[in-house]
């Protein structure tokens, strides 16, 4: 089994940030896929760069989603696989969206949006 | 490229990402490429975008895209009148099954202002974060905002929307600059947007960009 890292430490500021970032998703509108997407590429932006500085390390492609970080974070650290399940379930509902909203891609993108942020608060607040 | 080459092509495609195309033509009444490889515009890292006629579920990996609509969904006025429809029926090629819909297409108001709302809220959001957004990713909503803002004013013509790699062709053509993307703004006739030129991000930040830059991460796309 890889060990796993232990989280790098998150100054105030940081902090701050990705609670902002992690605010921003909570109020998107998850019937706009496109302003859904700025929201989750703001916190993936913020995640890579507190967690992964060397990127080139990890990400073989430019600007991973939302779900390449987390599924790296679950890789590398010891962030739950509850997590990635909704990180990407959350992904699917938004690029269903694009072609078709309906009541059933909003509610389960509203679903695993919740499990997303409330995962990573979780990590965030968990002990390294 | 004639169909019967591209549904061999597509056949292989499919064989490697482990689907069965004698399967899925077993549960589709129509099978239709559409984007680039439709119109012979791929580049290698290009995924193959099929519309399949039946009862499946949507499949998106980074090689095909499955997007599945049940028969009589396809002959609905809220299809008929979508944008993927207008791009189909202009540009898809039909690789299993007869096409029973394509004359009844009708790029809808509907469907206009749901790209006019993609393309306002995605401006706001990109405002609202843009501070914290590595370069990567402003290119890349960059990139997602001009492809939105020509497909509306192709809409608005009531013309077909073309694959992406044409519209990043017409982009090139129109000279790949900040003042290209405020006409492309200007052009879309529509007040918000017009009004969105004079928003600090679009006025300061995007001329700082280096457009040649972002061509560069298109053709990566």
């Amino acid at each position: 089994m890889t060990q796993k890292l232990k989280k790098p430490p998150l100054d105030g500021k940081n902090r701050k940030e990705i609670e902002c970032a992690l605010d921003e998703i909570e109020e998107m509108d998850v019937s706009n896929p496109a302003a859904s997407e700025v929201a989750l590429d703001n916190l993936a932006s913020l995640l890579r760069k507190l967690f992964f500085a060397d990127q080139r390390q990890y990400f073989t492609r430019r600007t991973p989603s939302l779900y390449d970080l987390v599924e790296k974070m679950h890789k590398v650290y010891d962030l739950e696989e509850s997590i990635l399940d909704a990180a990407y379930e959350l992904k699917t509902a938004l690029e269903d969206s694009y072609i078709e909203t309906n009541e059933m891609t909003q509610e389960k993108a509203q679903s695993s949006r919740g499990v997303v942020v409330q995962g990573i608060k979780n990590f965030l607040e968990a002990e390294s | 490229m004639t169909a019967n080459s591209k549904r061999e092509a597509v056949k292989t495609m499919l064989r490697e990402q482990g689907i069965d195309w004698d399967d899925l033509q077993s549960e589709c009444d129509q099978i239709v490429l559409f984007g680039s490889r439709a119109v012979g515009a791929e580049t290698k890292h290009s995924d193959v975008d099929l519309l399949c006629v039946g009862f499946g579920r949507r499949l998106k990996t980074e090689e095909v895209d499955l997007v599945w609509y049940t028969p009589e969904f396809i002959l609905s006025p809220k299809w008929l009148g979508s944008e993927l429809a207008s791009h189909i029926a202009a540009f898809g090629v039909w690789l299993h099954g007869h096409d029973n819909w394509s004359k009844y297409v009708k790029v809808s108001e509907d469907a206009i202002d749901f790209k006019r709302h993609l393309i306002c809220r995605r401006i706001a959001a990109m405002q609202r974060t843009w501070q914290h957004l590595a370069p990567d990713y402003r290119v890349k909503h960059v990139v997602k905002l001009r492809r939105d803002l020509q497909r509306l004013v192709i809409m608005k013509a009531g013309r077909a929307i073309p694959a992406t790699p044409i519209l990043d062709d017409e982009w090139v053509r129109m000279g790949s600059s900040c003042k290209a993307f405020l006409e492309l703004l200007s052009e879309s006739g529509e007040p918000e947007l017009i009004r969105a030129s004079q928003l600090r991000l679009i006025r300061d930040h995007l001329p700082r960009l280096d457009w040649r830059y972002e061509d560069s991460l298109t053709a990566l796309a």
